[in-house]
């Protein structure tokens, strides 16, 4: 605190000992939308490092950190330490990475494409071999960095010596943003938060993609749209688009071809790049052939010889397509032009699945989808404006929901079964595809459900498992884990106006989506009707995750609680313990201890031994009020209570003096005397 | 259950005005003694009326009160059968006793005083009674709200809010 107090406005404590300096930018570490800023340690101020700050919409792989620290390979720029920090100038929470600074200039400035120094020796040595280590290194971690391009990709100009760093990848989602080049086609046309989790195929693709521009001598490319580029890719393949008249050596091309292979499942993969390294010819990957048409098909007002072209293309005009297929040209096209069995079995499919809708009309966007799924099965889900991967959905979701969109669109995508038939296409193992499609299935029922972890939240928790909590009682903090948890609620609770209440829809699918088997234990107090028990299982909640957290103090929640357990100490019966309860829990707020307050109105021991009290009490009254009850009848008539009794009474006291007087007549008898 | 049959039938029969067997030996055998001594029967028929009297006034229930009258009548009739047994002891001697206002007097006197100790008596004790009932009455009333005050409405099964365990 004093550390922060003492700093400049423009400089933001991070972390143990790093100062983050907002009034020093430095573009040339910018990851798209994730901006760098320059940091120093507060120990020695010499020692620069990167903080690239980023925002909730880029979606930060905070989860991938630990995996990222744990990389072995130098050229990996080194990560110092990521958390949330409040960002003075947007008066909001950011996620921050802080790298070491000293990994020189980037090899191209973003977006250009020049050349580097560089001669081909040089190459193999300084770029090829360490990122193949590195591509191995993230394999072997299951990692997929995602922003494999030149721009990103750093190294000390003059020093042959050392070889390259590779930047940032944590502070975006994974792909989101390296330019259209650098993707496989199928991915170049997503929305950039739509691209999926990435795999180690497509950093493969892009460290091809960033060797050819290092290798090429001529720049074609600058000259074509990130459309046409993408038009080529699909039509002739990535390896033809990106070679084309290019001169470059044999063995680089050898290279170039096995990574830039369009097929996933036949691109190289680290094992073959190492085996290129150690001289070993591989099998040469013959380049894809596309079935040509017969005759053309005319479609939005142009010629198509290729289904997998048109594809790309169908989505522009999708009530041309339902005349066309009205009209039954679309299916002559399909079935005699292209001699494709397998396209026209997947084109009939596609049909089948369509008319389940009904009219073709009815539902453009469902048909759109699967004829595109059938012509060119690689390409990602298009539906109704939406351009996404099977994984890629979630994160497209949640920054729709961050930005308060309406999400019926991704409903729908959920309740027609959409993913489960993009899924089909993929090249996956069957037992992880089950894995996706079980995910799927839950999503559906989530959609339906009513309880609180349940709904289109738990969706994007589920989905996105990067996606801090979007809670809107948290709008403006980066919430990621229980320690942000608390301590946001910490400052709302200070600011005052909270109530005990405090997990809502997002904070349980939040927390149901990241550690299930934990939540579940509180999910029935948090769905209860019960007022007292939703605030009793908020405390046990936040009193574990204080202990999870090993945070000793939190004095302005435990307020909060404090004011609003008044209902919760009625558990227990007996006064006396309900005083005295209260008494220690109060003196538990005092000090900021949830742990103890939740352990001192949940005590097992002491409500079961109240409860038998309880019962017990209860039992007594009863009877009391049964002997009561009888009292109050029978006092009822004053005049007759008792007589009985009185008569007995009075026989005995009666003859008891007849005996005594029939003694002394008869001993009075006896002596002579007579009375009468 | 065969016991409880067999009391049934007998209380039927004795609430049909049929006397039981021993019942009958046993006034045969009164009546018998009765005339054995007959002045003394004569003497105790007429000094026992109060008690008969006593005995069939109001409900059947005044059997009691009969006792008690008859406890007080025969102390005022034993003078007066020592004096008949201590003479000739025959039918005249006894008419004379019968007739002699005084000896009447003192029966029916004690008798009355019989009467009267069952009036002070019963009286006290139903007082008594009726009291002591009162004073329960207020300790379960104290007991009950000491419960409630420890334990909450919960336990008087009137309140469901504290009754939730």
């Amino acid at each position: 605190m004093s550390k922060s107090q003492s700093l400049p406005p423009e400089q933001i404590a991070f972390g143990k000992d790093l100062v983050i300096d907002t009034s020093r930018r430095l573009p040339q570490f910018d990851n798209g939308d994730a901006l760098a800023y320059e940091a120093y340690s507060a120990r020695n101020k010499l020692k620069k490092f990167v903080a690239i700050v980023s925002d909730i919409e880029n979606i930060p792989r905070w989860t991938f950190a630990a995996t990222y620290k744990s990389m072995n390979d130098v050229s990996f720029i080194h990560l110092v330490h990521s958390d949330a920090v409040f960002w003075p100038p947007e008066q909001k929470q950011k996620f921050v990475f802080a790298y070491d600074g000293d990994i020189g200039t980037a090899l191209v400035a973003e977006g250009g494409f020049g050349e580097t120094s560089w001669r081909h020796p040089d190459i193999v040595a300084l770029f090829i071999e360490p990122m193949a280590r590195m591509l191995m290194d993230m394999r072997d971690k299951g990692f997929c960095h995602g922003s494999i391009r030149p721009s990103n990709i750093f190294c000390f100009s003059g020093n042959n010596t050392r070889p390259v760093v590779l930047g940032d990848s944590l502070s975006v989602q994974a792909g989101s943003t390296q330019p259209a080049l650098f993707l496989p086609p199928s991915k170049a046309m997503t929305d950039p938060m739509g691209r999926g989790l990435g795999s180690i195929k497509d950093d493969i693709y892009a460290f091809g993609v960033s060797l050819f521009l290092f290798l090429r001598k001529n720049d074609e490319l600058s000259e074509l749209g990130d459309e046409e580029v993408l038009r080529r890719k699909v039509e002739f393949g990535s390896y033809s688009t990106l070679i084309g008249k290019e001169r470059i050596q044999a063995s680089f091309l050898e290279l170039l071809r096995g990574v830039l292979y369009d097929d996933e499942t036949q691109r190289w993969g680290v094992e073959d790049i190492f085996a290129w390294l150690d001289g070993v010819r591989l099998t040469p990957l013959s380049l894809a052939q596309k079935k040509k048409a017969n005759r053309p098909l005319i479609f939005n007002g142009k010629k198509y010889l290729f289904a997998e072209l048109l594809a790309v293309d169908l989505y522009r005009n999708p009530d041309e397509l339902v005349t066309l297929l009205e009209n039954g040209a679309f299916d002559r096209w399909v079935r005699t032009s292209i001699d494709s069995d397998v396209m026209v079995g997947r084109y009939e499919k596609a049909l089948e699945r369509v008319s389940s809708l009904g009219d073709l009309s009815k539902n453009v966007g469902f048909l759109v989808f699967h004829i595109t799924m059938a012509l060119n099965p690689m390409l990602p889900v298009r539906y109704k404006g939406l351009c996404f991967t099977y994984d890629g959905f979630g994160a497209l979701m949640a920054v729709a929901a961050y930005k308060e969109e309406d999400l019926g669109l991704f409903k729908e995508v959920l309740n027609l079964n959409i993913l489960d038939h993009a899924l089909i296409s993929e090249n996956m193992v069957q037992a992880m595809m089950l894995t996706v499609i079980k995910q799927y299935d839950s999503c559906r029922v989530y959609l339906t459900g009513k309880k609180l972890e349940q709904g289109v939240e738990r969706c994007i928790y589920t989905l996105c498992p990067n996606m801090p909590c979007l809670s809107p009682k948290v709008r403006g903090s980066f919430v990621y884990h229980p320690k942000s948890v608390l301590l946001t609620f910490e400052a709302l609770c200070k600011q005052g106006g909270q109530i005990a209440i405090m997990m809502d829809k997002h904070f349980v699918a939040f927390f149901a989506a990241s550690d299930s088997s934990f939540m579940n234990s509180y999910l029935y107090d948090f769905n209860s009707t019960d007022k007292n028990e939703k605030i009793s299982g908020n405390l046990h909640f936040m009193a574990a995750l204080q202990k999870q957290s090993q945070i000793d103090a939190l004095p302005a929640m435990a307020g909060v609680f404090l004011g609003a357990l008044s209902g919760v100490y009625e558990a227990y019966k007996n006064t006396e313990t309900r005083k005295s309860v209260q008494d220690a829990v109060a003196a538990a707020a005092q000090a900021g201890d949830l742990v103890a307050m939740s352990s001192l109105i949940d005590d097992s021991d002491a409500l079961l031994r109240d409860q038998n009290g309880f019962r017990i009490a209860t039992s007594e009254y009863r009877i009391l009020q049964n002997e009561y009850n009888q009292y109050n009848k029978r006092l009822a008539n004053k005049k007759t209570y008792g007589l009985t009794n009185g008569h007995d009474a009075a026989a005995v006291v009666s003859w008891l003096v007849s005996t005594t007087i029939t003694v002394i007549v008869v001993l009075a008898f006896i002596s002579g005397n007579r009375i009468f | 259950m065969a016991k409880k049959a067999k009391k049934k039938k007998k209380a039927a029969k004795a609430s049909n005005g049929k006397m039981s067997m021993k019942g009958r030996i046993f006034m045969i055998a009164f009546v018998l003694l009765g005339l054995a001594f007959l002045p003394t029967s004569m003497l105790l028929g007429v000094g026992m009326l109060p008690t008969v009297v006593v005995f069939f006034m109001g409900n059947r229930r005044n059997g009691v009160r009969a006792s008690t009258v008859a406890a007080m009548n025969s102390a005022g009739c034993i003078p007066f059968i020592l004096k008949l047994w201590a003479g000739e002891n025959n039918f005249e001697a006894s008419m004379n006793i019968i007739m002699d206002s005084q000896s009447m007097l003192v029966i029916y006197v004690a008798a009355a005083f019989g009467y009267m100790i069952d009036w002070v008596v019963t009286g006290l004790v139903s007082s008594y009674l009726y009291q002591k009932g009162m004073g329960r009455m207020m300790a379960i009333q104290k007991k009950q709200a000491f419960l409630v005050s420890h334990w909450g409405e919960g336990i008087t099964g009137k309140s469901d809010k504290g009754d939730g365990g």
